[in-house]
Formats: structure tokens, C-alpha cells, sequence
């Protein structure tokens, strides 16, 4: 029998837990941002996911998609209006204002556009985030969420349909 | 405008902005100070282990949550240099500072054109693996770099380098390339296999972990993941929600659960286990919405 040749495949290494926080933070602090609208919120949604990641990298590190994860703590964690408040506090007690903020001041038009976002019910707000932000297709924002896909899109749906009427422009 | 545009628009300030700012420290909260970084930090690497205990030293007394028991730690230091990859670049050979602590010989850097050596020690060609972690090593220049894409090995004083690499099932190959600091480069490759062994399947290690332990969403929901054998199912159940799930290929597996009619502060244990009988319980707790 002739041997079976198969493609090889290039292996993928454990990344360092560091280069990874490094390149993904800013990326999880925008969605913390458009998610909660607060500068220390997103910043420390951001530092708890890390956190959380970090704890487990042995076992995080060698998914194929670390960031998924981390993304899906973070969006879990913004859900509590309750978390989010003390994630502030917290942060602003810790830092006595002395932290240097992530997020720079942005254009009015675009902070409009993300307190719009923000008055969106909380599965949409969640979706639409992750449509616009990260970019994600249905099935990643159903997984990340952990709901079925087409709840997914039922959310995203209406999401984009109430901030068209909010921002008054064509859908 | 449409919805689109504008959205694009907004991303695009909000991501510029996020990107224009340094990436800060990473505090955690923490009881056993010296003790829990340790630990957290050789998950990270022993790099990073160092910089736990010589930044926790500082800065452990600079944070405190007001009550005198937490105290925060970073976990990712600011002055650590992030590892990612560098691109020899050409023009700085000629102009790069002889550094002072160099005998005061005919400096050769200009003119150095011959590539590192770069060995693969471990493991041979062909080799099959029964694990899907396995670390490679081997020797270069003293003083070169050895990377895999944009992931470097630890290269010591002597040379001698070691990465540890993700297999996937079948074969797999490894490229890497060493650089000198003249901008010289060698790669080399290894193909080896991973072939997950049968017999170890049985006694695949069985872990559960939860994520939460506490919730204040309507459901209270907590999610449950870890390891077992490809394959098998595990049930995870409670007074008021549970549900199962089967070990995924890869030896892991994960669970939402939620639990609709748990008492509100009220702690009730949630039990864990796999279809080879192996248990875990851990505790849950509801808590008021908002």
C-alpha cells in the first residue's frame, strides 16, 4: 500500500501571554468602550478578561482563537449594568484619576453615533458591537453571545434598524 | 449617509483612538501577594515570573482597594519589551554603535555576510509525537535570534535555543529562522508528526473549572468548561438547572448553564461529571438583578 501523504501543517506556538495582551487590549478596550460608554469601565472590562485569560493561558493560550474567548468574557461581564458600575468605581478608586486613559476624546459625531449604540437593548447593543467593532459574521457573534444563530441575526436586525431611525439614516 | 457609513466611520475614531494610547499595566486584585504572582507567573513564563516578583516588590504597596486586605500587582509590566519579531533592517548595519564593553578589536559587523548556523537538536525528522505540546531545541550563534513566525525562542548565553510549539494531528512542520545582528539569516525546518495515542484516551485527566460562581443576569447563568476524554459526555446538574455536553476532539469541552429558578443569595452546589463517573462540584449563587 502506498503511503497516504498528507499536507503538513505549520505549527502554531503557544504565544507568550504578554504578546498577546499587548496586541489584543486595545482592541478589547474599543469594545468595552462601545459597549459601556465609560473610558475606566472599558479599561478595566479590558484588564478582568486579561486577567481571567491569563489565570488559565496554559490552557487559553493554546486555543485556536484565544481572543474569542477573552471577547466573550468581556461582553458577558458588560452585561451587568451593576458590574460595569463597579468596574468604574473601582477603577477610579484604584487609580485616585491618576491612570492615563486608553481612549483619547473622539469626533462628537462619532460619540454620538456610539451613545445611539449604547441606548440599544442589551442583546442588540452587544450584537451590533461586535458586527461593527470586530467584524464578526453571524455565527461568531451567536458564539459569542451563546445564543442560536438566527437569534443572533434577529438581534442584529433590529439593532441596525433602531439606530437608523435614531440616527436618522437609511438602514 | 447610510447606517453603514456612519458606523464605519465611528470605528475608525474609536479604534484610532484607542490606538493612539499606550497599552497600561495590568493590575489584579490579590490576598497572598508574593504567592499568587508566583504562581500566575509561571503560567506566563519564567520572563515574566521575574518581573512579577521584582515589580510586585514596588509596587505592591501602591495600590490598595480600601480595605486593607487587596492589593493590586501588574501583570504585564510596561518597561517589559514585548516580544515580537524584528526585521533586520540593512541600513542600520553601518551605523550601528560598536557597544563600549567590546574589546578593541577590528569591529567585523559591517562586513559579516555569512548567515548563523541554525541546528534542530530536537526533535529529529519524522519524529512522532504523542502529545500535542512539544519543545523544540536547538543551537545557533551566540547572540542570533531564533524565531517561528512572529513567535522568538529563548536563546541562551551558549547559543542553544528551545521553543515549545502547538501540533496539530498529522504532520507538521516547523520553520525557523535564525538572524544575526548583522541582519543575517538561516532558517531550518523539522517535520514531525503528532499522533495522539489510543491507549491514553481511557485515562484522559477529567477537569472541571467554572467561570463565574455568581450571577445577577435574569437567567443566572454560569458557564462550566475543562478537559476529559474526546468524546465523552459530561453532565453538569443542580437543584434548579444543569445540562451536558460531549468532550470536543481536542479534549476539551464547555457548558452554559443556566438556572432560572435558583433563590436569590441563596448558595446551592452544582455537580459536575463524566460518563467514566469522575466528579467536580462547585458553588453557585444568584444574585438581585442590577
Amino acid at each position: 500500500m502506498d503511503a497516504e501523504v498528507t499536507e503538513p501543517v505549520v505549527v502554531r506556538p503557544v504565544e507568550p501571554f504578554e504578546a498577546f495582551y499587548r496586541r489584543e487590549f486595545p482592541r478589547m478596550v474599543a469594545i468595552g468602550f462601545a459597549l459601556s460608554g465609560s473610558r475606566p469601565a472599558a479599561e478595566d472590562l479590558a484588564q478582568d478578561a486579561f486577567i481571567a485569560a491569563h489565570q488559565s493561558w496554559d490552557r487559553i493560550g493554546r486555543y485556536e482563537n484565544p481572543q474569542a474567548w477573552v471577547r466573550r468574557v468581556m461582553v458577558n461581564r458588560s452585561v451587568s449594568a451593576y458590574r460595569s458600575r463597579l468596574s468604574e468605581a473601582r477603577a477610579i478608586l484604584r487609580l485616585g484619576g491618576q491612570r492615563q486613559s486608553v481612549v483619547e476624546p473622539m469626533d462628537p459625531e462619532d460619540a454620538a453615533f456610539w451613545a445611539a449604540v449604547r441606548g440599544l437593548p442589551t442583546r442588540q447593543r452587544q450584537a451590533v458591537v461586535l458586527h461593527y467593532v470586530e467584524d464578526l459574521a453571524v455565527s461568531e457573534i451567536a458564539e459569542t453571545l451563546g445564543c442560536a444563530v438566527n437569534t443572533a441575526k434577529a438581534h442584529l436586525h433590529k439593532a441596525r434598524k433602531n439606530l437608523a431611525v435614531k440616527l436618522g439614516v437609511t438602514p | 449617509m447610510t447606517l453603514d457609513e456612519r458606523a464605519r466611520r465611528a470605528v475608525d475614531g474609536l479604534k484610532q483612538a484607542v490606538a493612539a494610547a499606550p497599552v497600561p499595566v495590568v493590575r489584579r486584585e490579590r490576598k497572598t501577594p508574593l504567592r499568587s504572582l508566583a504562581a500566575g507567573a509561571l503560567a506566563a513564563g519564567a520572563v515574566l515570573a521575574v518581573l512579577f516578583v521584582a515589580r510586585s516588590q514596588v509596587l505592591a504597596p501602591e495600590y490598595s482597594d480600601g480595605t486593607g486586605v487587596a492589593t493590586t500587582a501588574p501583570i504585564v509590566s510596561t518597561t517589559t519589551a514585548a516580544v515580537f519579531p524584528t526585521t533586520p533592517n540593512p541600513s542600520s548595519v553601518s551605523t550601528a554603535p560598536v557597544p563600549t564593553t567590546v574589546a578593541p578589536t577590528p569591529s567585523t559587523t559591517a562586513s559579516d555576510v555569512t548567515p548563523p548556523p541554525l541546528a534542530i537538536s530536537f526533535p529529529e525528522a519524522g519524529y512522532v509525537s504523542e502529545t500535542n505540546v512539544l519543545r523544540f531545541e536547538g543551537t545557533t550563534e551566540v547572540g542570533a535570534t531564533v524565531s517561528v513566525g512572529p513567535y522568538r525562542a529563548d536563546v541562551d548565553r551558549t547559543g542553544h535555543w528551545s521553543l515549545t510549539l502547538v501540533l496539530r494531528p498529522g504532520n507538521n512542520i516547523a520553520r525557523f529562522q535564525a538572524a544575526d545582528a548583522a541582519g543575517n539569516t538561516a532558517t531550518a525546518a523539522v517535520m514531525v508528526e503528532f499522533r495522539a495515542p489510543t491507549t491514553t484516551i481511557a485515562t484522559a485527566e477529567f477537569a472541571a473549572r467554572f467561570t463565574w460562581g455568581e450571577c445577577s443576569l435574569v437567567p443566572p447563568y454560569d458557564e462550566y468548561h475543562g478537559t476529559g476524554q474526546p468524546g465523552s459526555k459530561v453532565t453538569v446538574s443542580s437543584p434548579f438547572g444543569g445540562g451536558s455536553t460531549t468532550v470536543k476532539e481536542s479534549g476539551e469541552w464547555y457548558l452554559k448553564v443556566e438556572f432560572p429558578e435558583a433563590p436569590i443569595n441563596e448558595t446551592f452546589v452544582v455537580d459536575v461529571v463524566d460518563s467514566l463517573g469522575r466528579r467536580a462540584a462547585f458553588e453557585f449563587t444568584a444574585r438581585s438583578p442590577g
